[in-house]
C-alpha cells in the first residue's frame, strides 16, 4: 500500500516538476515549426544526460533547433564547425605563453560550454572526433597537466549529413555508441513548410525566451531518475536488446544473417534512461511500454551492425527494429 | 675422232674409281627391314647401319612419325656406336615401324649429309621394300570381335551407388515391419493421422476467463498477476478474432488496431480502453484498484467477448502424427489457436 502511495505521490511530484516542459516546448515552437520528434529528442537528451547525434539533409533546422534549445536555457552555448584541418587543441583548448606573466596559461576551447553543437562532426579526422567523444564520456578535459571538469549540464549535439560522403570521416561504431540517441530528421510537412517560408519572410525572425536555468535542468534530471520503471518494463527492454543480438531466440531467424552485431549493454542503459525521460515529458511518474517503443528507434538505430547480405537486400536498421518490435511480446 | 673418244673413256675410267673409292672407304650405309613382308598392322624393326673410317662426320636424319606415307614410325631407339674388328666405326639405329596400308611399299633413298676433310657430300641409303598383306576376308562367317570386350574391375564406389538404395529399402522395410508389429501387439489399427479440433477464440477466451475468476487471484492479494492474465486473455482473443497483433502491441496500439479493422462499438471500446488503462497502471505503476473495479473489468472482458464473438463451430483438422506419438494416434485432441501465457507477475 505504501508503494502505491509513493507512486501516486511521485506521479503528482513529476506532474508538478515537468510543467516546464510545456513552456519549453512553447518557446521552441516559436522558432521551430513542426519537427516535434526533434524537439522531443532534444529534451530526452537534456533530461537524461545523453548526447545526441542528428542526421538529416541540409536545411532541416538541425542547427537552429539546438541553438533555440540553448536560448531557452540560461546556459552557455558554443558551435564548432568541424573541418578536415581542425585540431584537438582548437576544440578543447591549449596552453599559451603569456609574456606579461612569463608563464604558460590555459586557454580553454569551445568545448567548455553547457551546450556544444558539433556541426558536421564527420568532416574532421578521428583524432578530433576522439577528443570530443572523450570529453563527452568523461565530462572533463585535460590541458597540459591540468584537468578541468566541464560545466553541468553538458550536452553535445552533433550533426552529420548523410548525403555527402566524399572527404568525410565516418564515426567508428565504438564512438557512435557513445551517443545516446541518433535522431534522423525528415522533411517538414507541406503546411509546416509554408509556415517556415512565411516566418522567414517576416520582418523579424522570432526568438525564443530564456525560461530555464541550468539548475532547473539538473533538478529535473534528479526527478527523471526517480521515475518508476517496473520489472516488466526492464524485461521488455532486455528482450528488445537481446533480440538484436540473438534474433533466432525470438522467432526472427530470418534476421540472423542480416545482423553482424547487436546492441551493447550501453544500449539497454540508454533505452531505460530515455524511456524514463520520455515518461517525464509525458508527465507520468512511471514508464509504460509505449515509452520504450517511442525511444527504441533512436536508441538502437546506430547500435545495430548490418551485414553485406542486409545491405544487398536494401535492409536498414530501421527495418530490423520494426521487425523486432513486431515480434517481441509487450508486457 | 674415234681414237680420241676411246682415250677419253679410258681416262674417265682411270680417274673415277679413286673418288668413288674414297667415299666407299670413308662411309658405308645400309638399311633393312626385319622382314620383307608383314601382316597389316604388325610391327617390325627397321635398321640403319653406318660404317665409317677416318675423320668423317655423317649426320643422321631427324626421324618424324613416318618413313613414307604408308609406313609409320612407332619408336626410335637411340643410336648405338661400336668399333668393328677392322678398326672402323659402326653406328646403328633401330626403328620400330608398322603399316596399315596393304601393298608393296618402297622406302626411297634417305639422304645422310656427310662431311670429310673439308668436303661436303651426301650419302644415300639403298632402297628397301616392304610387302604389307591384308587379312583374308571370310565372307562365310558373320562379323565378330577380334578380341572380347575388356572387363574393368568393379570399384567400391560403384558397389555403394547400388548398395545404398538396397540398404535404404531394407531399413524402410524394417521400419514398416516394426510399426506393424507394434500395432499388432497393441491390438489396434495403425493410424498415421490425428484429428485436432481448433477452438474458436471466444471459446478459449471465455473458458480462460472463467478459470481466472475461479482462481480468485485478486482476492488473495495477487492484483498484478490477475490483471496480467486478464489482459493477456483479452489480447489473445483480439489477436484471434480481429487479426490484430495484440500480444506484440501496446494498449494504445491495440485500441488503434481495433479501430483500423472497423470496430465501432463505442460502449465496448470505452470499456476496453478503461480496462487496459487500469491494467497498465496496475502492471507498471503498482496501482491497487478498488475491489469493485477488479470484478467490473472481468465482467467487461466477458461482455466484450460475448458481444463480439463469431458464431463459428470448432474447426477440425487432420494432421500427421510424429513417429513418437504413433501410439496415441486416433485420439481426438482439442487445441486452441493461441494460448495465453502465464506471466505469474
Amino acid at each position: 500500500m505504501n508503494e502505491t502511495v509513493n507512486i501516486r505521490e511521485l506521479n503528482e511530484h513529476i506532474q508538478a516538476e515537468s510543467s516546464f516542459v510545456d513552456i519549453l516546448n512553447m518557446e521552441m515552437g516559436k522558432v521551430i515549426v513542426g519537427q516535434k520528434h526533434l524537439t522531443e529528442s532534444l529534451l530526452i537528451g537534456l533530461l537524461s544526460d545523453g548526447h545526441i547525434l542528428l542526421e538529416g539533409v541540409p536545411g532541416l533546422a538541425k542547427t537552429l533547433a539546438i541553438k533555440t534549445l540553448a536560448d531557452t536555457v540560461k546556459a552557455s552555448f558554443s558551435r564548432i564547425q568541424f573541418t578536415p584541418d581542425l585540431l584537438p587543441a582548437d576544440l578543447i583548448g591549449t596552453m599559451v605563453y603569456s609574456q606579461k606573466d612569463e608563464s604558460f596559461v590555459v586557454k580553454k576551447g569551445p568545448v567548455f560550454a553547457n551546450f556544444v553543437l558539433a556541426d558536421e562532426i564527420n568532416r574532421s579526422p578521428a583524432k578530433v572526433q576522439s577528443a570530443l567523444l572523450e570529453a563527452m564520456q568523461e565530462k572533463q578535459v585535460t590541458i597540459g597537466a591540468q584537468t578541468f571538469a566541464l560545466d553541468q549540464p553538458f550536452l553535445v549535439l552533433a550533426t552529420q549529413n548523410p548525403i555527402e560522403q566524399e572527404g568525410t570521416y565516418p564515426l567508428p561504431e565504438a564512438q557512435v555508441d557513445r551517443f545516446m540517441l541518433k535522431v534522423v530528421i525528415d522533411y517538414p510537412q507541406k503546411e509546416e513548410e509554408r509556415l517556415i517560408i512565411r516566418q522567414n519572410l517576416a520582418a523579424e525572425f522570432p526568438k525564443a525566451e530564456t525560461v530555464l536555468a541550468p539548475e532547473d535542468i539538473l533538478r529535473a534530471r534528479e526527478v527523471v531518475r526517480q521515475v518508476y520503471m517496473d520489472e516488466k518494463i526492464e524485461r521488455y527492454i532486455l528482450d528488445l536488446i537481446f533480440a538484436t543480438r540473438y534474433p533466432q531466440e525470438y522467432k526472427l531467424e530470418k534476421l540472423q544473417p542480416m545482423i553482424s552485431y547487436g546492441g551493447s549493454p550501453r544500449a539497454g542503459i540508454c533505452m531505460a534512461k530515455a524511456a524514463k525521460a520520455y515518461a517525464f515529458i509525458k508527465r507520468r511518474g512511471y514508464v509504460i511500454p509505449e515509452d520504450v517503443r517511442a525511444v527504441c528507434y533512436d536508441v538502437l538505430r546506430h547500435r545495430i551492425g548490418l551485414t553485406y547480405e542486409a545491405e544487398a537486400e536494401n535492409m536498414t536498421t530501421v527495418d530490423i527494429i520494426t521487425e523486432i518490435l513486431n515480434m517481441v511480446e509487450v508486457p | 675422232m674415234r681414237n680420241v673418244l676411246t682415250v677419253l673413256s679410258l681416262l674417265l675410267v682411270l680417274l673415277l674409281p679413286p673418288f668413288a673409292g674414297v667415299r666407299a672407304q670413308t662411309a658405308q650405309l645400309d638399311v633393312r627391314f626385319d622382314s620383307t613382308y608383314i601382316l597389316i598392322g604388325d610391327q617390325i624393326g627397321f635398321h640403319v647401319v653406318l660404317e665409317q673410317s677416318g675423320p668423317v662426320t655423317v649426320t643422321f636424319p631427324e626421324w618424324k612419325d613416318t618413313l613414307i606415307k604408308a609406313i609409320e614410325i612407332l619408336k626410335v631407339a637411340p643410336r648405338d656406336t661400336a668399333a668393328t674388328q677392322d678398326g672402323r666405326l659402326r653406328i646403328s639405329q633401330d626403328l620400330v615401324i608398322t603399316s596399315f596400308d596393304s601393298g608393296l611399299h618402297f622406302v626411297p633413298p634417305i639422304p645422310f649429309p656427310l662431311y670429310a676433310g673439308g668436303t661436303r657430300d651426301t650419302l644415300f641409303s639403298p632402297v628397301a621394300g616392304l610387302q604389307v598383306f591384308s587379312l583374308p576376308l571370310d565372307t562365310a562367317q558373320a562379323i565378330f570381335d577380334i578380341k572380347p570386350v575388356y572387363r574393368m574391375p568393379v570399384t567400391i564406389s560403384e558397389i555403394w551407388a547400388v548398395a545404398r538404395w538396397v540398404l535404404l529399402g531394407m531399413l524402410l522395410l524394417a521400419a514398416l515391419i516394426f510399426l506393424w508389429l507394434v500395432a499388432v501387439r497393441k491390438k489396434k489399427p495403425l493410424e498415421l493421422f490425428r484429428t485436432r479440433v481448433i477452438e474458436p477464440p471466444h471459446v478459449v477466451a471465455l473458458r480462460d476467463l472463467e478459470q481466472l475468476r475461479g482462481e480468485k487471484l485478486w482476492q488473495n492479494g495477487q492484483i498484478k498477476p490477475y490483471y496480467t492474465r486478464l489482459t493477456d486473455i483479452v489480447r489473445t482473443y483480439i489477436s484471434g478474432r480481429y487479426g490484430v497483433n495484440a500480444m506484440e502491441s501496446t494498449s494504445e496500439e491495440i485500441l488503434a488496431g481495433l479501430k483500423d479493422v472497423g470496430f465501432n462499438d463505442a460502449l465496448l471500446y470505452g470499456k476496453l480502453e478503461r480496462m487496459f488503462s487500469c491494467a497498465d497502471l496496475v502492471k507498471f505503476a503498482k496501482m491497487t484498484p478498488h475491489p469493485t473495479e477488479n470484478d467490473t473489468y472481468m465482467l467487461d472482458a466477458v461482455l466484450f467477448v460475448n458481444t463480439t464473438k463469431r458464431s463459428e463451430q470448432p474447426e477440425t483438422v487432420q494432421e500427421s502424427v510424429p513417429a513418437d506419438d504413433a501410439e496415441t494416434a486416433g485420439n481426438e485432441e482439442t487445441v486452441q489457436k493461441d494460448t495465453p501465457k502465464d506471466s505469474g507477475q
